[in-house]
């Protein structure tokens, strides 16, 4: 395991890919350097801002079929790693709730055709009517129909990136915090001068855009909400011609409700419109939420290519790993596995076909 | 028999002619690589795309790089810039100013709306607007109501093509007023574009069999589990219904009558 | 008119949240300072539009509502 225990590698971007492959490197026995161009303890990562669902069926909905199969993956691996962190706790599998409002009933049975399209009628769900969703989720009163996605999970994520963070510290991963650094094949630059390793490891999503032309930010929008007048075991998703919303129960009675898809990078305080559309929404799955208090608002860009899926780039001394796009917590186990696969040189390299970004998966458009 | 194939058959609207009779919209899709496919597999005479207000630091520093235009300049379509989310004809009118520098085309969708919860056109405010514009030089193509009077006025207003719904944006409910929609295609005689509303291929070719002039659509495509296919689809069935329409449909009849002629045959007269 | 001066400052609004600028500055300025530069973008000013060929010319007034659009997905 340990054949070059010698070997120094760099990561650039302390976000969930980042803090995830600086850990498995750092316990393999190597020396870990981690830069990231914004605080540590509250990071400018998208990961920071997300809802943290682990949600491969609601999910694939919205993708591919790949997406799924890589979220099997992260279904597999959270729980051992979470052990491993002696954060099991934050790890929550009790499934998901999928919910529409009697006359949005229409956008249900889609969501189950779309489905069933991806993959085949033996799709795990199992369909509610209104008293199966009171048992699950007594507090949800006003709706009929629902569909109940049993393997799905959601994790506290912002406490487990604060855990990546120490578990990194202990190990002894060299962390710098405010250094923006530009990366090359086996260097780093940061504003005090160059690094030499023998492996940089790029994870800046969106920081990155300057190495990927065809790389965007996707603004996404989040409310942060409290009450204790209301209790959600699992993540909730509304479904609704306009608005597809969910919910999110955090500990504390913290509830995170997202998320807008805007196709803009702008970074700028969430707008009225938005916020607007979030509330309404969370007030008419429960109007228990009325009295709810507005903690945050999290704006962020999702980074993502063209065909929104990951890509992990492979050159001499330099590889990097980007366009998780709004599945982070979902993809990162598979991106992370082949990450390490590759850097390792050994072990079975999952989804090497599907991740490996050098060659397109589809031919190149000729100019016309 | 003179017979015309949709080759030779173009449409035509404001002098200039298109070589397909679909119209494709270019928001909702699950990401842009689907969007370019869908519009490669679409063929379309032109995309629709809209404005928003752009917060400073929103958009790419470099400009036209951004992968939504870069897709759109790409395909080399004919673009239809609209005034989506405007309600009030003032607002239509300054949006299409700012999409003619913009886009650098006279084209412009006018759509004005009245009603947020079924997203209906403002008669009076798209009338308002359409005048305004026309005179102005633009190429205004009003999205519209299947309202006879509404579409008389605004065809006087000088709009040479007119757009009336099929159904409420993003329904799918397909041609909801067959009456009011045969009457608009007798009555008026400047192209018409159903746009809006539509949710299957056979609803356009419906359409198209009609005697429409054209089909602007987007959800149905771009919610379909695999929209390049799903456009794909719409485009063949828009063609087929145009060249149905061409070919002339039979009048309906009560009585059946067979198509394979039954005198003559052998055994004929045996039957009780 | 007054003559401008650029020691004091402006409030305006820019697409519906306020901003600061010194006063009297060029439109062409202004986008410069907002970030704005060689993006691909239309402006209206109260309500009305600002041709680009105006940009250079323009000033800003107190009050003045600034709206700035750029391409989107679109039906």
């Amino acid at each position: 395991m340990n054949a070059t225990p010698q070997r120094r590698f760099a990561i650039a971007g302390a976000g969930l890919l980042g803090r995830l492959t600086a850990w498995h490197l750092l316990r393999d026995g190597y020396a870990v350097s981690l830069y990231d161009a914004g605080d540590l303890d509250t990071p400018p990562a998208a990961a920071w801002t997300a809802a943290g669902m682990v949600a491969p069926l609601a999910e694939t909905v919205v993708s591919e079929r790949s997406v799924y199969e890589m979220g099997q993956m992260a279904l597999d691996r959270w729980p051992g790693w979470l052990a491993e962190l002696q954060a099991s706790e934050l790890w929550h599998q009790h499934g998901s709730l999928v919910v529409a409002h009697p006359q949005d009933g229409n956008e249900l049975i889609q969501f189950r055709r779309d489905l069933a399209d991806t993959l085949g009628e033996g799709a795990l769900y199992q369909e509610l009517d209104g008293s199966g969703i009171h048992h699950l989720e007594p507090d949800l009163t006003r709706f009929r129909h629902g569909l109940f996605l049993a393997d799905e999970a959601h994790l506290d994520n912002r406490e487990l990136l604060t855990r990546l963070l120490g578990a990194i510290r202990e190990l002894g991963g060299e962390c710098h915090a405010h250094t923006p650094v530009e990366v090359h094949p086996g260097e780093v630059t940061t504003p005090t001068g160059t690094h030499h390793f023998d492996l940089v490891i790029d994870c800046r999503g969106h920081g990155a855009k300057t190495n990927h032309p065809t790389l965007r930010g996707v603004r996404g929008e989040t409310l942060h909400v409290t009450t204790n007048e209301i209790t959600l075991t699992r993540p909730v998703r509304l479904m609704h011609p306009r608005y597809q919303l969910y919910v999110v129960p955090k500990p504390n009675g913290r509830f995170v409700i997202g998320a807008t898809s805007i196709e803009s990078e702008d970074r700028s305080p969430i707008s009225l419109q938005s916020s607007l559309e979030l509330s309404s929404a969370l007030y008419t799955l429960s109007p228990a939420f009325a009295e709810a208090r507005i903690l945050e608002q999290g704006v962020n860009l999702r980074p993502a290519f063209r065909n929104n899926l990951p890509q992990v780039t492979l050159s001499d001394g330099l590889i990097s790993a980007n366009g998780l796009f709004r599945h982070g917590y979902l993809l990162a186990p598979a991106v992370v596995e082949h990450l390490l696969s590759e850097i390792r040189g050994h072990g079975d390299n999952p989804f090497a076909d599907l991740l490996d970004g050098s060659a397109p998966r589809r031919p190149c458009r000729e100019s016309e | 028999m003179h017979t015309q194939s949709p080759h030779d058959d173009a449409l035509v609207l404001y002098e200039e002619r298109f070589n397909s009779r679909f119209l494709l919209g270019t928001a909702l899709y699950p990401s842009p690589q689907v969007m370019q496919d869908a519009i490669e597999a679409a063929d379309c005479a032109m995309l629709t795309l809209g404005l928003r207000r752009q917060n400073p630091g929103g958009g790419n520093a470099d400009g036209d790089g951004d992968a939504f235009w870069q897709i759109l300049r790409e395909s080399g379509c004919h673009l239809l810039p609209n005034t989506a989310g405007c309600r009030s004809a003032r607002e239509a009118i300054t949006l299409a100013e700012m999409s003619r520098e913009l886009f650098d085309t006279p084209w412009i969708k006018v759509e004005v709306i009245g009603d947020d919860y079924n997203l209906q056109p403002d008669p009076f405010g798209l009338l308002e607007a359409a005048r305004e514009l026309v005179e102005q030089g633009f190429k205004v193509l009003p999205y519209c109501t299947d309202d006879l009077v509404l579409c008389q006025r605004l065809q006087e207003a000088g709009c040479q093509a007119l757009m009336p719904w099929g159904a409420p944006i993003g329904t799918g409910r397909g041609l909801m007023n067959r009456y009011a929609l045969r009457t608009l295609r007798e009555r008026i005689d400047v192209p018409l574009i159903i746009d809006a509303g539509l949710g299957a291929p056979s609803q356009a070719a419906e359409a198209m069999e009609m005697g429409f002039d054209g089909v602007l659509l987007n959800t149905a495509v771009a919610k379909a589990r695999r929209p390049a296919q799903m456009s794909a689809a719409f485009a063949r069935a828009i063609e087929a219904g145009r060249e149905a329409y061409l070919a002339g449909l039979m009048e309906r009849r009560q009585t059946a009558s067979p198509s394979t002629p039954t005198l003559g045959q052998p055994f004929w007269h045996a039957t009780p | 008119m007054k003559a401008s001066d650029p020691m004091h400052e402006i409030t305006l609004s820019l697409n519906g949240e306020p901003a600061r600028l010194p006063e009297g500055t060029p439109l062409t300025q202004a986008l410069e300072a907002w970030g704005y530069g060689e993006r691909r973008v239309a402006v209206a000013i109260n309500d009305a539009f600002a041709p680009r060929s105006t940009w250079p010319e323009r000033t800003l007034g107190e009050g003045d509502r600034i709206d700035i659009v750029a391409p989107v997905g679109g039906g």
